[in-house]
């Protein structure tokens, strides 16, 4: 009887979930479709696709763009001067006018919030059956692959607040999900773009702004939220199904007792202390570990929080899906002072290392230092430093041995902290967009940055400042340039550096040797194992990571730039 | 009436007049308002994009209450709270940070603060009017706060921060020796000082990214370096200059010294060859070369060009 009444419990649920997108395939190594914010939960944004290789990607040419994808504004999500191309756009050019697309419109704000212009498309474009799904803050789209036609258009009226840029979107079946800015996840079917439902994932009033794309883990949906006003940071698992919560997971200690509350000046900065998630993780179905970034400690610059480490900010966590409960973690900026966010997206790899099979967790952090663990258990294997003018923790040299501590996680240098008399520090060496790895060159690839700033203390308070606030720069900078990077992943060496016009928005890697990111103004492909240019196409700054995935037999590559999707394909 | 009641009246009569001078009046956002929106003063960029929106955060969009209810409210507020919890909000020893607690955050119109003031340890004997008017005060020195979470005011303890703090003697040594093939007090660097007298900061900025002397300001690497000095070398030798309009791997233009624009396409090895002159690139050099682990050159030359008036 108790078998019986389960399976009536779950049999209105598996019938309403039918079709689209078959859970089994999110756990499928990249090829076919793109599933997820990276493609596949690995997050290695490596394709086993090789139409497209150092050979022939010299022949990919544009099949279709949509250069008329406008975001939604005002009540009715209707632009009130419609860009060439409109809302379905007709698709490639020339074909005739598609009638407009349908809008579906919700949302708790009145439509004034809402920025008119061309999509800002970021994140995890996802591609299944045949539609693209692509996302902009507060705007889902559904888009025929074949020609660039608009499907639909769901349009969330925001309340406003912070603006990032969105990391895209989630699939289950037919539903879709999305974080909204002003604190709420919707699903969506996927078939017409009408809300199925919607969670509520944060206080709007406590100043969260939601903007990680859900990740669909088994029966989980995971969803992150951002802050900067010292509320606590948390992620949530949900029901894919209803939305109801499963559990949720705080970043820092909440209660007295709780894990890592010691290493706070009290619980009170603890409870406010920061380490958001506003980048999705990677997933092991085998351990049922996700394992992601957590954000900077708040207040992020000043004092306020004791001396100690200030757990769980600024680290890689593994968390067991259907618990909630924490396996493991490791600190990749212990009592960081920089906003040195832990969220880039950490790649799983099943690989050698020191002779053996091992799998790997691999991250290139925002802090400019590099790190290989066990993912099953945490155990540290590498740490490294990167970047031409990485001095925070170390001498300026990119030679300069770094100062670690006895779980090789760097030590600051304090002198290199925000201070009243200024401080010449390096800025950000890389930053959300995410990384590729590549297991046949075995070189793991990331932006990076290098700049030398003076950065003041401007709020020396001994309770610190709030937030991101108490510091402030006066001029002092110094660009030393932006690059790819190759990274030996066994010894965490820099293995070649490719000197870029600027512009990072992430990177993909395919089986076919090549690498595709944004450079400057072209979209780019170079050879993965030397970073030799290929190919381009002056299509203007990617807003989103390049994709790749197969369509009618042929390897297509899809590109995004701010209200314009590009598809090409062999010819 | 006793002294104490006559002190609180004056003293509320004077705060309604600053408040009247200083808050902006109730109703929509007005421009006041908007100043710890994101992306207004004290927002950072770093995060993909983070812009400014129509709307914003509810703390810097809710109408305020009137100055007569928010001058009660910061009487009441100093006269019982701010002992524990800071005249600034920002707490104390004795009580928590107000500004970033979630029930006041929360709060729509003084339920949430009066529920916390009714099971308030120790007690505040407060009537439902004077929560509204308190939590009314909080919500009104909420609605100044900086972007990503600021205490109102960039400098909010009004601490006076002295950057000065070098060695001028050794920081003239320094100069002698590493910016004097380049520089010179009496000449490109005279009375540098003297355009910095609001703020040095200014000064230690500019003389550290080689922009004190009016020098040509390019980051290497994308658009940053558009119309440095450059060099196209063809494969057969022939060199060709101009201004840098645009550089790609694929592509360089460049504006000959006579107008013309050249553009080159370039193969897989970087040819043409170019050549850019980075007019920073001495004192990116001389900036690593400046970095200790306590920023004591840096400090010390600040000091020494501080005292070029």
């Amino acid at each position: 009887m108790k078998k019986l009444l389960f399976c009536s419990f779950l049999a209105p649920a598996l019938f309403a979930q039918t079709g689209g997108l078959d859970p089994a395939d999110t756990l499928k190594p990249l090829k076919d479709m793109w599933t997820s914010y990276s493609g596949d939960l690995t997050g290695k944004r490596y394709s086993l696709l090789k139409q497209v290789n150092t050979e022939t990607v010299k022949h990919l040419s544009l099949e279709w763009m949509n250069t008329g994808i406008q975001t939604g504004c005002g009540p009715t999500g209707v632009s009130p001067a419609p860009a060439a191309g409109g809302f379905g756009g007709g698709g490639g050019r020339g074909g005739p006018a598609a009638p407009p697309a349908p809008i579906i419109v919700d949302g708790l704000g009145t439509g004034d919030a809402n920025n008119c212009g061309p999509a800002r498309l970021g994140g995890g474009v996802l591609y299944v059956n045949g539609i693209i799904y692509a996302s902009a803050p507060d705007n889902v789209y559904a888009v025929d692959a074949r020609d660039g036609t608009l499907l639909w258009h769901f349009y969330w009226k925001t309340r406003g607040g912070t603006s990032l840029a969105t990391r895209g979107l989630g699939m289950w079946h037919n539903y879709i999900y999305f974080e909204l800015h002003d604190d709420w996840v919707v699903c969506l079917d996927a078939r017409n773009g009408k809300l199925v439902w919607k969670h509520e994932i944060s206080s709007f009033d406590q100043q969260y702004f939601s903007s990680n794309a859900p990740m669909v883990l088994g029966n989980h949906v995971i969803v992150g939220t951002g802050n900067d006003m010292d509320s606590p940071a948390y992620i949530k698992s949900l029901d894919p199904e209803t939305g109801a919560l499963q559990w949720k997971f705080y970043s820092t200690a909440q209660n007295a007792g709780e894990p890592g509350v010691e290493t706070w000046a009290s619980l009170d900065a603890a409870r406010h202390g920061g380490g958001t998630s506003w980048i999705p993780g990677s997933y092991d179905p085998e351990t049922h570990l996700y394992i992601f970034g957590t954000g900077n400690p708040t207040p992020a610059y000043t004092g306020g929080r004791g001396d100690g480490d200030n757990l769980f900010t600024s680290c890689l966590i593994a968390i067991n899906v259907d618990t909630g409960k924490m396996a493991w973690y490791y600190q990749t900026s212990p009592h960081d002072t920089h906003d040195w966010d832990s969220t880039q997206t950490p790649v799983l790899a099943d690989m050698p290392f020191n002779g053996k099979p091992r799998k790997l967790v691999i991250t290139a952090m925002r802090n400019g230092y590099f790190f290989v663990l066990d993912r099953v258990t945490g155990e540290h294997l590498v740490t490294t430093k990167f970047g031409l003018v990485n001095n925070w923790a170390s001498g300026i040299s990119p030679d300069a041995k770094p100062s670690l501590d006895a779980k090789s996680q760097p030590k600051r240098n304090p002198q290199k902290d925000a201070i009243i008399a200024g401080s010449l520090v390096n800025n950000d060496v890389t930053n959300y967009p995410p990384p590729s790895f590549s297991p046949d060159t075995g070189l793991f690839y990331v932006h990076e940055q290098n700049t030398l700033r003076v950065y003041y203390l401007m709020d020396p308070d001994p309770r610190g400042s709030m937030g991101l606030g108490g510091t402030g720069g006066a001029g002092g900078g110094l660009n030393y340039g932006t690059f790819l990077v190759a990274i030996d992943y066994r010894t965490g060496k820099v293995v070649w550096r490719h000197e870029l016009q600027g512009g990072s928005v992430g990177l993909l890697t395919t089986a076919g040797g090549v690498l595709f990111m944004t450079n400057g103004q072209d979209f780019e492909a170079v050879e993965a194992k030397t970073g030799k240019p290929l190919w381009h196409s002056q299509i203007g700054a990617l807003s989103a990571p390049p994709e790749t995935f197969m369509l009618d037999g042929k390897q297509h590559v899809l590109a995004a730039t701010s209200g314009s999707l590009f598809m090409y394909v062999l010819n | 009436m006793n002294n104490k009641t006559l002190w609180t009246i004056a003293g509320a009569a004077l705060l309604l007049f600053q408040l009247a001078a200083q808050t902006p009046p109730p109703g929509p956002a007005g421009p006041g308002r908007q100043g710890g929106a994101p992306g207004g003063p004290g927002a950072q960029g770093g995060r993909g994009g983070r812009g400014g929106r129509a709307g914003g955060f509810t703390q810097f969009t809710r109408p305020l209450a009137s100055p007569d209810v928010l001058a009660r409210g910061k009487s009441l507020f100093d006269a019982n709270c701010a002992s524990c919890h800071a005249a600034d909000m920002r707490g104390t020893d004795k009580g928590v940070n107000i500004l970033r607690s979630g029930m006041t955050l929360d709060d729509k119109k003084g339920e949430l603060v009066a529920k916390a003031l009714a099971d308030h340890k120790p007690p505040v004997n407060f009537v439902m009017a004077d929560s509204v008017a308190t939590a009314e005060y909080i919500h009104s020195v909420l609605a100044t706060m900086g972007g990503q979470g600021s205490p109102p005011g960039r400098n909010p303890t009004g601490m006076t921060l002295n950057i000065l703090v070098g060695d001028a003697n050794a920081g003239k040594a320094y100069f002698g020796a590493h910016c004097a093939s380049c520089h010179s007090v009496t000449g490109d660097l005279k009375g540098l000082a003297s355009k910095y007298d609001d703020d040095p900061r200014g000064l230690q900025g500019a003389w550290v990214a080689g922009t004190a002397a009016g020098g040509f300001r390019a980051n290497r690497g994308g658009g940053s370096m558009v119309g440095a000095p450059t060099t196209v070398t063809l494969a057969s030798g022939e060199k060709i200059q101009g201004k840098l309009v645009k550089k790609t791997d694929f592509l360089v233009v460049i504006t000959a010294a006579d107008g013309t624009r050249r553009s080159f396409a370039r193969d897989a090895n970087g040819i043409p060859k170019v050549d850019i002159v980075d007019s920073q690139a001495a004192h990116k050099k001389m900036a690593i070369e400046l970095d200790d682990t306590e920023n004591k050159n840096m400090h010390d030359v600040t000091a020494y060009l501080a005292t070029l008036k």
